[in-house]
Parts: structure tokens; C-alpha cells; sequence
């Protein structure tokens, strides 16, 4: 009886994975890509994995409490380990480490440690057991974008800084020579394997959406979106093109290096040969997502703020030509002001939205 | 005394010839040399040593922890079992010397295992340190940090019970005390307020501590951290943490001034550091004399710096140089010693009382009912005074009961979790002679003593030759 069970449960097995996989329950399915040991943990432990990530994820709740930081990363590197496939669980180390954690260290150098680790958990750990997961590629890219991008942390300037300065060091100037990278297998290596960056599809970024500084973090944040987008075959993909379109746009407005020889006197200014291709995006978005509000008032505020920037600049041309398109796509009562009312108005704007200093 | 020792070591040979000792042995090199290999640290060299000492010597606590569990509960009980034990209790033998020489057994083979641990461990944290990989920085962390034994000295507790004692009958008088909140709760919740609104020093503004410093007692006397970690004049550390009040991307900045009782200005620090997270500057040895010292902080003006928050329940503290590594990890190696006593106790108690499978069973709940009993006791008094209730709880008779004996037993078993070593060996903190003494009172005398007067009971009144059916 038990023979006949078994030799039932057999024949059965194989189109009962298909089944699950097809269905995308296949938690169970083997691991690819995982080393032996893990591999064998994985099985061994079986459900009571779950049990045990839970009691290395209170002590990581107990040790941060207490500011107690040191061991946070191995234990997040446990738990994800126990439970490799959930993308979540990653996310939310990634980000604690690089967020939480980060902003609880006293100088730039150790802050950047801590969001560097987080974004090797994710890219050089959470990357090789889940190699065709589009959400992570875009909580890799988040974290260019966020952390290293914008101006939301104390430190930022450094982080973009320790990018700019790993970046040189991997391919020299502000853009990657794609012939000596593919020519040199070493070089090749270094960029697919420690930064997990394809030559070929930075090649095709820089293409559709270039000329981008790639030592600086938007360009990582586009090249981490478009890989995610491109695993999303069925899935909408809106949050990934938002990221490459915000990350363009900041890339417009402070995607070139301008001064580069020390951190004292590291800075960015705006990237203006950018403007085709972000006004190419931006049309694209506006046609893939007709009825998505927060698509269109990005598209406006990027021609609003543009039209400023090129003007002062004097980028006169360009900046009434981007004024005219503003004109024509979203056309509103200050647009009909005219041009230079309409300069005069935004410049008003955003001086009214930057932030006050203390005790003002 | 003879006797006891007799049986004691009768149970080493007993733990030899199972080879349980080699086997253990075994485990605990691979453990201490296989870790590594798995171990990630922060990306600095001083986290990842910390790291290494935690889990080596934590994973070689808990190998022995089981072991000695499973030792101690077959131990009487097996030899109750397999009618050995009336080969001992027929001779000239009391049962309180059986249970004592099993212990003692259980003891000094734990006390050699852990020998070749601390070994193995010592080795490994100097062929480490010593390797020429490391550049200057990680070497001074790991000398200034890790690899040494510091006191931790807090400033004098400012006198506010006056000045809550007012504060709480103002309060009373007004009529906006919480309802239903006893005169402890009270009293604790406003000490809390008076403590924090006491920690801000907005700009412009100073905060003094005081610190009792003793005279140095360092046993390695010229092997103290340095301020430059290079060559130069010994240090102490000063540790502090903060947060501001305000968000909006500007340093704290400001002046800490080391001075002695008189006034006399010994030490000043500039400071510029993000809120937040752990702060910590070296000053000269010579700038900390034995007797009373003031630590001052001087916030900036407000175009410069924003208000400052210290830690109320972590405040600033001075970190001295006292004990070598060394020293330090024999300490820690001592009290994980205790604990392993207390655990055989339970254990050959549990042996005393019952059969091998069910005392296995009882020892294993006792601790495992002890230390989370502990953990929600701990857990749940960040919000006891003070913090916030969500929700309503129903009281019932149930809930009544398990509270009250989960709150007996804290008064039994915080002592003894208080007696963590690793935490403080790994931080380069200095386990005390007090800490150590502490520990073989309470886990290697006291406990296992109650545990012994009471197993000794038990096995007196068991009866051993039971005829098999």
C-alpha cells in the first residue's frame, strides 16, 4: 500500500511543480544559484526556518533599540538567507541598514558604511537567489536614487561623493568605455560581478535615456529600474518608469560632476545635454499612462523648472522652446502671462519652497 | 570530602570513556575556527572582531548549556535507571555527596572545556589583531576598543527628588494627575519628565556632570589606549549619545570642557556631530585625575547648532582603562563557568526527581519558562511608567496569576540574567572582580546550592531499587 502510494505521489510530483510554479507557489522549488551549505539549511530547516528568522529578527529589534548596531548585519544576513525568496524580507533589511541604522552613526564615513551594506545586501546577496525579481531591481534602484540621490539625508553630498570616487575607480572618466569593457575580461568581471552592472544595457541606457554621468547615483537608479522593468513581463510597470523618470529629471537638474578633486570641493550642476531624451521620456510616460495624474503634473513641473534653469543658464532658445511646449501641453493662467512673467513667477516659486534655516 | 571527590570523579571518567569529552572538544575547535568563515561584520575590523568574540564564545555558551543539560539529567537518573547507583549508595555514601561529586564532575569538565575554548578564542583574536593586513587605524581601534578591559564610570545621579516631590503635590493640587495611578507610578513618571527636560541644552546653554574618579588600578600599566592611537599619552574614552529636537540637516556644534573640582580647566573638545546615534572623544589620562571631575558641555550659539538632547537613561559616561584583554576574558570565561554550574544543578535535580526523558523535558522547560518570563518582564518595561497603552486589557484571574508568578519569579532569576559576560567582553567594557565575585556567589554557591539541598531531598526519598516488573 505504502509502495503503491509512494510510486502514485511520483508520478504525480513532477506536474504537480509545474502546477505550483505556474501559479507562482513554488516556495518549495530548490534554490538556484545558492551555495551548498545554504542550500542544504534551506531543506533541512524546512518550516521551522521561518520560526528561527523571527527570533533573529526580535534580537535585531532588541540590539537596535538599544543602539547596538554591529550585529544587524549578520543577522540580516541570517534571516534572508533563511527565507531567500521573499523579496520583502530583504527590502525591509536593506532598508533598515541603510536607512535606520545609517542615520544613527555620528560622521559621514560611518553612515556611508551602513547604506553601502544595505545596498550590497540587496544587490551582491538578494540579486543571486532571486536573479529575476523586477522588485528588487527597483529596491536597488531606490536606493540610488533616495538615499544616494536626493537631498532627503544630512550626509548626502558624502554618499554621492564615495559613489563618484568608487565609480572612477571602476571605469576612469564620467562614462564607461563599452569597446575596452567587453575587449578586457578582467574589467568585464569587475563590472558584471561586483556591481552586477551589464555593459550592454548600460550601453542601451545611455542610448534611450544619455548622455548620464554614470559616477553619480541616477544613472544606477535608471540602469537598477530598466533591469526591473524589463523581468516585468506581465506586471504593471508604472513604478519603474516613475523611478527612471524621476531620476532623470534629477539628473537634469544635478547629473554633471563639476568639481571633483576632493570632497571639499565636490559638486554637481545640471546635466542640460539631457533635455531631448528627458523630454522624450516624459512624452512617452504621457502617452503609455493617459490617465495618470501624478505622470502629467511631473511632465509640468519638469517643463516649468526647466525653462527656468535653461534661462538662467542662458540657454535662451532652448528654454523658450521648453516654455512653448509648457505652453502647449499644460496651458494654465500663468503660462499665458507670457515668458518672462512666466521666468519671474516660477523663480518667485521656488525660492518660496526652499527650506529656512534653523531658528529663522 | 573524600567521598564526594570520589564520586566526582567517577563522573569525569564516566563523561571520558563515553567520549563525550573529545567529541565535545572537537566541536567547539571547529566552532571557534569554522565561524569565522561565516561571520559579516560591519565592514570595520574592530565590528567584526567584536562580532567574532560574541558568537564564538555565545555559540561555544549554548553547546555547553545543552550539553551539560543532557549530561546532568542522565546522569543520576541513567544510573538510577541501570541500577548502578546501588553500587554507590550501598556503600558508606550520603546522597547529598552522590549529587555533589556528580556536579563537581560536571563542573571541572566544563572547566576544562571552556579552558580550551578561551585558548582557542585567545589565539585566534591575537593571531588576528597581530596580522600585517591591518593598517594603523584598525589597529588603534582594536587596542583603544576591544582588546582591553575599561571601566565604565557615570557621572554623579543629580538630586531631583525634591524637585519632583514638588512638582508631583502641584501636581496633585491641580487635579492632572493620570487616574488610577499609584504614588510609585507618579512618583517615577514625573522623576522621568524632570530627568529629560533636565538632558536639553538648547543653544547657548551649558550641562555639567560630575564624575567620582578612583585612582587608576591598571594591572599593565603603559599599555593604556592612546588619544592618537599612536604613540602618546594614555587616554579615557567619553561616550555620549543625542538626538535634537530640531530636523533640518545642521550639526550639533559645540565645546566639551574636562575640569577638575577647583575650576581648573584640564581638557577641551570641540565638537561637530550629527544628532543621533553614539558619540565618543579621547581625553588624556592626566586630564581625569582620582577625585571629583566636571565634564561640561557648551552648546553654540543658534546661528551654529541646534538644541541637544542627551539620553536620560543613557547618560554620558567615562571610560578608563583598567584591565588587560587577557584578564578580562578569563573573567568572562569564569562566569560563563557559573552559569554552566547553574545549569548542571537544574539539571541533576531534574535527574533526582524523575527519569531520563522527563527530566530532560522538566530542566529544559525551566529554563526555557525562566528566560521568557525574563524577556516579556524586560520587554514590557520600556512601557510600564510613563509609556503608552494601546488598547484595553481585560483583567482576569488568569491573567491576575500569571503576572504575579511571572513577576516572583523575576525576583529569582534577574540576578542571575544580569550576569551576562559576553556583552561587555566584546565592547572592551572591564568585568569587575565584583562582576565575577557576583557570579560565583549567586550562580556557583547560592543557586545551585538550593538546588543541591533540594535535589539531595529528592534523592533521599526516592526509591532506588524499585523491583522490575
Amino acid at each position: 500500500m505504502a509502495l503503491a502510494c509512494f510510486w502514485t505521489a511520483g508520478i504525480k510530483q513532477d506536474s504537480l511543480l509545474k502546477k505550483r510554479a505556474a501559479y507562482h507557489l513554488d516556495s518549495g522549488a530548490p534554490l538556484e544559484n545558492a551555495p551548498p551549505l545554504m542550500a542544504f539549511t534551506t531543506v533541512v530547516l524546512g518550516g521551522f526556518s521561518g520560526l528561527l528568522a523571527d527570533v533573529l529578527w526580535l534580537r535585531i529589534s532588541y540590539l537596535q533599540d538599544d543602539g547596538k548596531y554591529l550585529e544587524i548585519v549578520q543577522l540580516a544576513d541570517w534571516i534572508t538567507k533563511l527565507e531567500p525568496r521573499c523579496e520583502e524580507i530583504w527590502n525591509f533589511h536593506a532598508w533598515n541598514i541603510a536607512y535606520n541604522v545609517s542615520a544613527a552613526m555620528p560622521d559621514d564615513e560611518d553612515r556611508w558604511r551602513w547604506v553601502n551594506n544595505g545596498i550590497k545586501l540587496l544587490r551582491d546577496e538578494g540579486m543571486i537567489y532571486n536573479p529575476a525579481n523586477g522588485p528588487l531591481c527597483l529596491d536597488i534602484g531606490w536606493m540610488f536614487h533616495d538615499k544616494l540621490g536626493r537631498d532627503i539625508d544630512e550626509s548626502q553630498r558624502y554618499y554621492r561623493f564615495k559613489w563618484s570616487e568608487e565609480m572612477t575607480g571602476l571605469f576612469g572618466g564620467a562614462k564607461p568605455d563599452y569597446q575596452r569593457i567587453q575587449s578586457d575580461p578582467a574589467m568585464f568581471r569587475r563590472f558584471r560581478d561586483e556591481y552586477k552592472l551589464i555593459p550592454d544595457i548600460m550601453k542601451e541606457i545611455d542610448a534611450a535615456y544619455g548622455p548620464l554621468d554614470w559616477r553619480l547615483p541616477q544613472a544606477h537608479a535608471i540602469y537598477w529600474a530598466y533591469r526591473g522593468r524589463n523581468l516585468c513581463d506581465k506586471t504593471p510597470t508604472i513604478q519603474y518608469d516613475r523611478m527612471i523618470y524621476q531620476a532623470m529629471v534629477v539628473a537634469f537638474m544635478k547629473g554633471r560632476i563639476v568639481s571633483y578633486s576632493n570632497y571639499e570641493t565636490f559638486a554637481t550642476g545640471p546635466n542640460l545635454d539631457l533635455l531631448p531624451n528627458v523630454l522624450k521620456t516624459f512624452d512617452a510616460m504621457a502617452r503609455k499612462y493617459p490617465r495618470i495624474a501624478g505622470v502629467e503634473s511631473a511632465y509640468a513641473n519638469f517643463l516649468t523648472h526647466a525653462t527656468l534653469l535653461l534661462h538662467d543658464y542662458q540657454h535662451i532658445d532652448e528654454s523658450r522652446a521648453v516654455y512653448d511646449l509648457l505652453c502647449r501641453t499644460f496651458p494654465s493662467k500663468e503660462t499665458a502671462a507670457g515668458y518672462d512673467e512666466f521666468v519671474v513667477a516660477a523663480r518667485a516659486n521656488v525660492i518660496s519652497h526652499q527650506p529656512q534655516p534653523a531658528g529663522k | 570530602m573524600t567521598r564526594t571527590i570520589a564520586i566526582a570523579a567517577l563522573a569525569v571518567r564516566a563523561v571520558t570513556r563515553s567520549h563525550l569529552f573529545i567529541t565535545l572538544a572537537t566541536i567547539l575547535l571547529l566552532v571557534i575556527f569554522a565561524l569565522p568563515l561565516a561571520i559579516k561584520g560591519d565592514g570595520t575590523v574592530a565590528g567584526q572582531m567584536r562580532i567574532l568574540l560574541y558568537y564564538t564564545l555565545g555559540l561555544a555558551s549554548i553547546i555547553l548549556g545543552v550539553t551539560t543539560l543532557w549530561t546532568s539529567c542522565a546522569s543520576i537518573s541513567h544510573e538510577i535507571d541501570e541500577k548502578q547507583i546501588q553500587l554507590s549508595v550501598a556503600k558508606p555514601v550520603h546522597r547529598y555527596q552522590i549529587w555533589l561529586g556528580k556536579w563537581i564532575g560536571i563542573l571541572v569538565v566544563n572547566a576544562v572545556l571552556l579552558a580550551i575554548t578561551g585558548v582557542a578564542v585567545y589565539s585566534y583574536v591575537r593571531h588576528y589583531a597581530g596580522s600585517p593586513d591591518l593598517g594603523a587605524k584598525d589597529r588603534a581601534a582594536l587596542r583603544n576598543e576591544l582588546l582591553i578591559g575599561r571601566r565604565l564610570i557615570a557621572p554623579v545621579a543629580e538630586p531631583v527628588d525634591l524637585d519632583v516631590r514638588e512638582r508631583l503635590a502641584r501636581l496633585k493640587l491641580e487635579g492632572k494627575l493620570t487616574p488610577g495611578m499609584t504614588e510609585a507610578e507618579a512618583f517615577a513618571q514625573v522623576k522621568k519628565t524632570v530627568l529629560i527636560e533636565q538632558s536639553v541644552v538648547t543653544p547657548g546653554q551649558s550641562k555639567r556632570w560630575t564624575f567620582q574618579m578612583t585612582p587608576s588600578r591598571r594591572i599593565t600599566p603603559g599599555k593604556a589606549p592612546v588619544s592618537s592611537g599612536e604613540a602618546g599619552e594614555p587616554a579615557v574614552t567619553i561616550h555620549f549619545s543625542f538626538a535634537s529636537t530640531f530636523h533640518d540637516r545642521k550639526r550639533i556644534t559645540g565645546t566639551w570642557i574636562v575640569a577638575k573640582e577647583d575650576g581648573t580647566e584640564t581638557f577641551r573638545f570641540e565638537m561637530k556631530g550629527w544628532p543621533d546615534g553614539e558619540h565618543a572623544f579621547f581625553v588624556p589620562e592626566s586630564a581625569v585625575p582620582a577625585g571629583p571631575v566636571t565634564v561640561t558641555f557648551t552648546n553654540a550659539e543658534r546661528s551654529q547648532s541646534n538644541t541637544a538632547v542627551f539620553d536620560s537613561e543613557k547618560p554620558i559616561q567615562i571610560l578608563k582603562h583598567e584591565s588587560s584583554f587577557e584578564l578580562n576574558l578569563i573573567r568572562s570565561l569564569i562566569v560563563i563557568l557559573c552559569q554552566l554550574g547553574l545549569v548542571a544543578a537544574i539539571g541533576l535535580t531534574a535527574g533526582s526527581l524523575f527519569s531520563f526523558p522527563v527530566a530532560t523535558f522538566a530542566a529544559m522547560s525551566v529554563l526555557i519558562i525562566s528566560l521568557a518570563g525574563h524577556y516579556f518582564i524586560f520587554t514590557s518595561s520600556s512601557w510600564k511608567y510613563g509609556g503608552e497603552k494601546t488598547g484595553t486589557v481585560t483583567e482576569t484571574v488568569l491573567r491576575a496569576t500569571s503576572e504575579k508568578v511571572v513577576k516572583h519569579m523575576e525576583i529569582v532569576i534577574a540576578p542571575a540574567m544580569e550576569l551576562a559576560p559576553l556583552s561587555p567582553l566584546s565592547d572592551g567594557i572591564l568585568l569587575s572582580p565584583w562582576f565575577t565575585g557576583k557570579a560565583i556567589l549567586l550562580l556557583l554557591i547560592l543557586y545551585p546550592g538550593f538546588f543541591w539541598l533540594f535535589g539531595s531531598f529528592c534523592l533521599n526519598r526516592r526509591e532506588l531499587a524499585l523491583p522490575t516488573i
